[in-house]
C-alpha cells in the first residue's frame, strides 16, 4: 500500500456532524411507524425497529470514523493522482494526470465552516473526490494538478 | 443565408408528435368514445399538431457558415447552435422508410462535448445534396491542418453474409425483452379489465378456466414463438446489408433495410475493442465485434457501443480486428484465472440472489414453490460461468490490456490501449481484504457515458498487478 498523505483532522468533525444531520432522515421512518401505530394499529415493533434503526446507524458510523480517517488519504505525483477511501467498503482509485480534464474545488457549509475544501477531480469519463483538505493545500492541489495535466498535455 | 429543412420534415414532425402522445391520444379515445363531441375533438387535435409541425418547420433554419454549422430552432425556447466544422467527430445519416423514395435523410452531428446525452445537432429532413455539402465543408477545412488524405488505397470492406445473418438473428437474445415487453403488456391488459365491458371479461374467465394446463402450456408455446419470430425479423431488418468499410483511418458502417443507417468516424476515435458472446452463440463458435466511441453515435446500440461485425467466426476475430481498427498484432489471449476463494464467492452470490426468490416460493407458494428449488442449479451455473470468464492479461510490448467478464451468461472481452483508459480503481471489503482479494474497475469513455469493466474477485495480487502495469511511467 503506497504511503498516502491523510486529510486534515478537522475533517472528522464534519463526518461527525454529517452523520448526526444524515440520521435526521431516520426521523421519517419512525414518525411513519408512530403513525401507522396509531391510525392503522400496525404492531408495535415497528416504533421500536426504526427507533433502534435512529440510534444504531449514527452510532456505527460514528465508531467508524477513526478507522475511516486511518484509511483516506491522497498521493499526487506527476504521473497520478492516487486516492483512497473506506474502512468496510475501501477503494482505491488511480488517475493518470493525463486524463484529468478539470479540477473543481467545492465547499459546503460544513466544509467553510471547519475552513476545508473539497477537490473533485474530473476525467472524459469518471469523477473523483478529495474529501476536504486544508484552503491553501487545495488551491496547491489544484496548482499542481493543472499544472502536471498541461505538461502532460503539452508532451503528448 | 439561413435555410429550410425539406418540406417533407412537416410530415415527419407530425409522425413525431403523433408518437411522443400516443397514450393521452387513447385516453381520450377511450373516454370520449361514444361522446357526441368526439368528431370536434379529433378535429381540433389535428388542428393543433399540424399547427405545431408548420411552426416548428416554419421556426427552424440551418446554415453553413465559414466556419460552423449554425442552427436555429425551437418554438417556445429558441436555441442557437453553433457548431465549428473542426469540432465534429461523427456525421450520422438515418434514412426512415419514408425519405427513401425522395433521397432524403436525417443528418446527426456529433462533437464530442459531454453534457449532453444527444446528438449536438440534428437535421431531421434534407436532401443527399446537404450531406455532401456538410462533407465539403468539414474537408476542406480539415485538411488545411492536416495533409490531405488521398483516396490511393483501396477501401477496406466487409460485407455481411446472408447466411451469417441468418445465424445471428436466430442465436439473438432479443427474445428474452421481447417476453418482458409481452408481461408488461399482460399486466396492463389485466388493469384494463376495470374499463372492459362485463361480457367481453366474463367470456374470457370461462375460457380460462376451462382450459386445461396443456392449453395454457400450448399458448406460452405459441407466445414463445411469435417472440421468437418477431426477434428474428427485427434483428434481419436491422441489420440487413450491414456494410463496414476503411478507407485509410476513416471506419464508415451502414445498415439497415427499412431505415438505412450510416455512421462514419475516424480510427483514431475509438477507445476500445469489445469482442461479445452470449452463451448461445458460444455454443456456435460465433462472436460480436463492436467498438467504444468517444462520440454519441451509437446511442441507439444496444450498450452505447457501435457495432463493428455483427458475426464472426471466433477464429476470425483477431484478423479483422487488426484489419478495421488500430489494434495490430492482436493474438488469442491467454487469460488469467481466478483464484478459488474467488470462485466460491462468485458462486455463493449468485446462490444467495437466488435465494430471494426461492425462499418465498418455498413459504407461500407451495406446492408449485418447488419447481422454483429448480433456480439452485441454474444460479450455480451461471456463478461458475460468471467466474471462470473472468480474467485478464496484460501485453506488455503493446502496451494493450484483455479484460474480460462473464455476466448473465454473457461474456465480454475488452481490449484496451493504456492511453484509453481514463481510470482505474480497486475495491475490496473489509472481508475479502482479509482473504487478499479485490474488484478492479476500468473505466473507459464510451459515449458520453463512461463504460464500467469490472473484473470482480482477482487475488489482492492481480488487481495489483494490473495497477503498476497503469502505472508504469513511459
Amino acid at each position: 500500500m503506497p504511503k498516502l498523505q491523510q486529510l486534515p483532522p478537522q475533517i472528522k468533525t464534519t463526518w461527525r456532524v454529517s452523520a448526526l444531520l444524515n440520521a435526521l432522515w431516520l426521523l421519517l421512518p419512525l414518525a411513519g411507524a408512530i403513525l401507522a401505530n396509531l391510525f392503522w394499529h400496525w404492531h408495535f415493533i415497528f416504533i421500536i425497529i426504526t427507533a433502534i434503526l435512529l440510534i444504531a446507524i449514527p452510532a456505527v458510523q460514528l465508531a467508524l470514523i477513526p478507522y475511516r480517517y486511518h484509511f483516506t488519504g491522497y498521493e499526487i505525483t506527476p504521473e497520478f493522482v492516487i486516492l483512497q477511501t473506506g474502512f468496510i467498503f475501501r477503494k482505491q482509485d488511480t488517475i493518470p494526470t493525463a486524463r484529468i480534464q478539470n479540477v473543481t474545488l467545492e465547499q459546503g457549509p460544513l466544509l467553510r465552516w471547519q475552513h476545508l475544501q473539497a477537490v473533485r477531480i474530473v476525467t472524459a469519463a469518471t469523477t473523483h473526490t478529495i474529501e476536504g483538505v486544508v484552503l491553501d493545500v487545495a488551491d496547491n492541489l489544484r496548482e499542481t494538478i493543472v499544472h502536471f495535466a498541461s505538461e502532460v498535455q503539452a508532451d503528448a | 443565408m439561413p435555410k429550410h429543412l425539406h418540406p417533407l420534415a412537416i410530415l415527419a414532425k407530425l409522425i413525431d408528435l403523433v408518437r411522443q402522445f400516443i397514450l393521452p391520444w387513447i385516453f381520450v379515445l377511450w373516454t370520449q368514445l361514444h361522446s357526441p363531441r368526439l368528431p370536434l375533438l379529433l378535429i381540433l387535435g389535428a388542428l393543433l399538431l399540424i399547427g405545431i409541425a408548420l411552426l416548428d418547420y416554419a421556426l427552424f433554419t440551418y446554415e453553413f457558415a465559414d466556419r460552423a454549422v449554425i442552427i436555429n430552432h425551437g418554438i417556445i425556447k429558441r436555441q442557437h447552435e453553433h457548431i465549428p466544422y473542426d469540432r465534429i467527430q461523427t456525421i450520422q445519416q438515418n434514412q426512415a422508410w419514408y425519405m427513401r423514395p425522395f433521397d432524403l435523410m436525417q443528418l446527426q452531428i456529433e462533437t464530442s462535448g459531454h453534457d449532453k446525452d444527444r446528438p449536438e445537432a440534428v437535421l431531421p429532413v434534407v436532401t443527399a445534396s446537404v450531406y455532401a455539402a456538410l462533407l465539403k465543408r468539414r474537408n476542406t477545412l480539415q485538411n488545411d491542418a492536416t495533409p490531405a488524405i488521398t483516396p490511393s488505397q483501396p477501401a477496406t470492406t466487409y460485407h455481411i453474409k446472408s447466411s451469417d445473418l441468418n445465424t445471428y438473428a436466430l442465436t439473438s437474445q432479443g427474445i428474452i425483452p421481447l417476453l418482458a415487453v409481452i408481461g408488461w403488456l399482460q399486466s396492463r391488459l389485466q388493469q384494463l379489465d376495470n374499463f372492459l365491458p362485463a361480457r367481453f371479461t366474463n367470456g374470457l374467465n370461462q375460457l380460462m378456466q376451462r382450459s386445461t394446463v396443456a392449453g395454457v402450456l400450448s399458448l406460452i408455446i405459441f407466445v414463445l414463438l411469435i417472440s421468437l419470430i418477431i426477434s428474428y425479423f427485427r434483428e434481419i431488418m436491422r441489420f440487413y446489408h450491414f456494410t463496414l468499410s476503411r478507407q485509410e483511418m476513416q471506419l464508415t458502417t451502414s445498415r439497415g433495410l427499412l431505415s438505412r443507417n450510416v455512421v462514419s468516424t475516424s480510427i483514431t476515435k475509438i477507445q476500445a475493442v469489445a469482442v461479445s458472446q452470449t452463451l448461445i452463440r458460444q455454443l456456435f463458435h460465433l462472436t460480436t465485434l463492436q467498438v467504444l466511441l468517444a462520440s454519441n453515435a451509437a446511442s441507439d446500440e444496444a450498450q452505447h457501443n457501435l457495432v463493428l461485425i455483427p458475426v464472426l467466426k471466433q477464429n476470425k476475430v483477431w484478423s479483422e480486428i487488426s484489419r478495421f481498427t488500430n489494434l495490430n498484432a492482436i493474438k488469442q489471449p491467454n487469460l488469467s484465472t481466478i483464484s478459488r476463494a474467488g470462485y466460491w464467492r462468485f458462486v455463493r452470490n449468485s446462490l444467495l440472489l437466488s435465494l430471494l426468490v426461492v425462499g418465498p416460493c418455498l413459504m407461500w407458494l407451495r406446492p408449485w414453490g418447488y419447481l422454483s428449488l429448480l433456480l439452485f442449479p441454474l444460479a450455480y451455473g451461471l456463478g461458475d460461468y460468471a467466474a471462470r470468464n473472468t480474467g485478464f492479461e496484460i501485453l506488455q510490448s503493446d502496451n494493450t490490456i484483455f479484460l474480460q467478464y462473464g455476466k448473465q451468461a454473457q461474456r465480454r472481452l475488452f481490449i484496451v490501449r493504456r492511453q484509453k483508459i481514463q481510470a482505474i480503481s480497486q475495491r475490496q471489503t473489509i472481508w475479502m481484504a482479509k482473504r487478499q482479494l479485490s474488484h478492479l474497475n476500468v473505466f473507459i469513455r464510451s459515449g458520453n457515458h463512461v463504460e464500467v469493466v469490472q473484473l470482480r474477485y482477482l487475488t489482492r495480487q492481480q488487481s495489483q498487478q494490473v495497477a503498476q502495469w497503469f502505472e508504469v511511467v513511459k
